[in-house]
């Protein structure tokens, strides 16, 4: 059984008496440990996709499945431990507290997880020893404004992870970056995914990324357009530019659930 | 949670320091007007208590006006022998101590520092057995009642001639010895306000022996049998007849059972269990008053931290948002809120209680100070204990998450998404 379905996901925004449609019924499979990178023009529904699936905004129409659970039927506590639990968000923005110094930044999941998980020291010692493993075992004490953009999007990755998710969702991680900060991340999150086998799902205009992914998941106007390995798209994909250069071998592969193995 | 309440508060110190504040500014209202309210209240229970004993009633006619109540006129408002001799036959009464009232207006004269003052005041006899305790003559020298008959009047003159007679005048101050010895001539049926043709033979000389707690604030109080001849010499049917008694009962426990018989026989009677509970009751209203004027205050600190706490959720609608992305529940977001009310509460309210006990404190000492040592100054104007300081405190609390209630129950709603994008 794949780790996340979606059956049908309809996404509209309604403002008075005009309505938006972000997601047009989409259908996906994910299976565990995949790393995928989602694609597509600015504005066709790519991060709100994400959002769905990390149960931050909920969708207008079908159904979203992880680990046989649908969403839409969770309340809001059961919700709220569901991204707790299972899902490490990582943004373009990187959202940090700025109040909170890096350990304490990375401390929020846990403070959130449960009673048993509050201990202080406890928490403290997760906190630096994932720190650690993003390097930046020593910048602990600082805050946010004391730190470069790729340290920041690694405390975020950190953040990220304090909770052993199963899925992470990076929305454009090195969108704020240069490129060779931005090949840093790419290599930490890739090592990562090695590592600890995490699901991953990226959404990013990045070729790079978009190489080491399992699969790439094209999206366009709220529709999926294509499920497929990196070197079967163009870089229109990617950036919206014709190149024929690119190798058109294709591998297709089915899409629905119901043709998959 | 606790923690993350704490650091928000830390973070945006002019905020946090300007709400506690408010809430001090209100608890520091709040604990003055309840710690004076039950200091007036103490004052005024002391003041009684002092003078009387708690098992001792004092029986009086009903008056029928309060006129009569103070200048008993041809016999009305006094009560006779027969009905002492009842009285003295009741359960549990131990004694009874008759005093009488000369019946007509008289005044005083003293000489002092060289002139004739003349003042009057009502004269009042008792029997020696009701001073004992405070004459330091013999038995025979109160009851024979010869002249200069021995007088004790009131320390409370004393204090009140001290603090507003002698400054308005220009007059020296007056101490115990000074009073003490010092004659003086009762002009029987003379009066000040009211002069009358007695010649000066009737003049009665006395002469003020010492203090007591249990006379008269408006006259003197000499010997039952001075009183009886000075009645006679006006009336020669004179019979005997009491403007107060003194019932002394046998224990506390049963002053009560005796004032409810003696009501029944148509007289008042006025215990200091009853007085104090009157002035308690009296007090309360005064301290629920004052209360109030504490309560107000409060209420408008409150309405500071609810309008505080409404600024701060749409200041901090981003924080919120990452919070719940990275898994706080509404019920967390909501908990964080009244965290950080609950810790404003906490720290206002030990301000403001600190603050309270200082301004009692620099109070009590500026005003007592100025006042001079009589017999009525209180020890202190404001009173408080403990458990006082502890249950304001817990109002604070409560007040100070009550009205961060509605601001956390929106910041809890806010659609996760829109907030996270919030800057």
């Amino acid at each position: 059984m794949a780790l996340i379905s979606l059956k049908g996901v309809e996404k509209i925004y309604r403002s008075g008496e005009e309505s938006v449609t972000a997601l047009d019924g989409i259908d996906l499979e994910i299976e565990k440990g995949e790393f995928i990178a989602i694609v597509g023009p600015s504005g066709s529904g790519k991060s709100t996709l994400l959002h769905l699936i990390g149960g931050l905004d909920t969708p207008s129409g079908g159904d979203i499945i992880v680990d046989g659970k649908k969403l839409s039927l969770l309340n809001d506590k059961k919700l709220s431990r569901y991204r707790n639990r299972e899902i490490g968000f990582i943004f373009q923005e990187f959202h940090l507290h700025k109040s909170l110094n890096l350990v304490e930044n990375v401390e929020i999941p846990l403070i959130f997880s449960g009673r048993k998980n509050r201990k202080e020291k406890l928490m403290e010692k997760k906190a630096e020893d994932v720190l650690a493993s993003v390097e930046l075992k020593n910048r602990l004490r600082h805050h946010p404004s004391e730190i470069s953009g790729g340290q920041k999007q690694r405390v975020a990755i950190a953040r990220a992870l304090i909770n052993n998710p199963r899925i992470i969702l990076a929305d454009e991680p090195t969108g704020n970056l240069d490129s060779q900060t931005g090949k840093k991340i790419i290599s930490l999150l890739k090592r990562l995914h090695k590592e600890k086998g995490t699901t991953m799902l990226v959404v990013t205009h990045d070729r790079e990324i978009a190489g080491h992914a399992d699969r790439m998941i094209e999206i366009r106007d709220g529709r999926l357009l294509r499920s497929n390995h990196f070197e079967t798209f163009t870089r229109k994909s990617l950036n919206g530019k014709n190149d024929s250069s690119v190798d058109r071998k294709t591998h297709a592969r089915k899409i629905h659930s119901s043709q998959k193995k | 949670m606790r923690s993350l309440a704490l650091k928000n508060l830390t973070s945006r110190p002019a905020r946090t320091i300007l709400t506690a504040s408010g809430i001090a500014i209100g608890i520091t209202a709040l604990t003055l007007m309840l710690s004076l309210s039950e200091g007036l209240k103490t004052a005024a229970i002391q003041g009684f208590t002092s003078n009387s004993a708690l098992t001792q009633l004092t029986v009086q006619e009903k008056p029928q006006n309060t006129v009569m109540s103070i200048f008993p006129v041809n016999g009305h408002n006094l009560i006779d022998q027969a009905v002492l001799n009842d009285i003295s036959r009741l359960d549990h009464v131990k004694t009874v101590y008759p005093e009488m009232i000369y019946s007509s207006v008289s005044s005083l004269e003293v000489s002092w520092l060289s002139q004739g003052l003349q003042t009057d005041a009502m004269v009042f006899g008792v029997p020696y057995d009701f001073i004992a305790d405070e004459y330091k003559g013999s038995r025979e020298s109160w009851d024979d009642a010869v002249t200069p008959y021995p007088a004790l009047i009131s320390k409370k003159i004393m204090d009140i001639y001290n603090f507003t007679v002698a400054p308005a005048s220009g007059l020296p101050t007056l101490s115990e010895n000074d009073l003490h010895s010092v004659d003086v001539k009762i002009l029987p049926g003379q009066s000040t306000f009211f002069p009358s043709s007695a010649t000066p033979a009737d003049a009665i000389p006395a002469q003020i022996i010492g203090f007591s707690g249990k006379t008269s604030l408006v006259g003197i109080t000499i010997p039952l049998n001075a009183v009886r001849q000075m009645n006679l010499a006006r009336d020669p049917k004179y019979t005997d007849r009491y403007i107060h008694l003194y019932v002394q009962v046998d224990n506390a426990a049963n002053v009560e059972g005796v004032r409810s018989r003696i009501r029944d026989m148509g007289l008042d009677a006025i215990s200091p269990v009853a007085e104090i509970q009157t002035i308690s009751e009296n007090m309360t209203i005064v301290e629920i008053g004052l209360g109030m004027v504490g309560l107000i205050i409060l209420i408008v600190a409150g309405l500071m931290i609810a309008s505080t706490f409404l600024s701060a959720v749409g200041e901090r609608k981003h924080e919120i948002g990452l919070f719940r992305a990275l898994g706080a529940s509404k019920s967390d977001i909501r908990k964080i809120f009244l965290y950080e009310a609950a810790i404003l509460g906490l720290g206002g309210g030990l301000a403001g209680i600190i603050i309270a006990i200082i301004t009692a404190l620099t109070t009590n000492k500026l005003i007592l100070d100025a006042i001079p040592e009589i017999s009525f100054k209180p020890d202190s104007l404001f009173s408080y204990n403990p458990w006082m300081f502890i249950l304001i405190l817990c109002f604070s609390i409560i007040l100070s998450v009550f009205f961060a209630f509605i601001p956390a129950g929106m910041a809890a709603r806010l659609n996760p998404l829109d907030a996270l994008t919030q800057e």
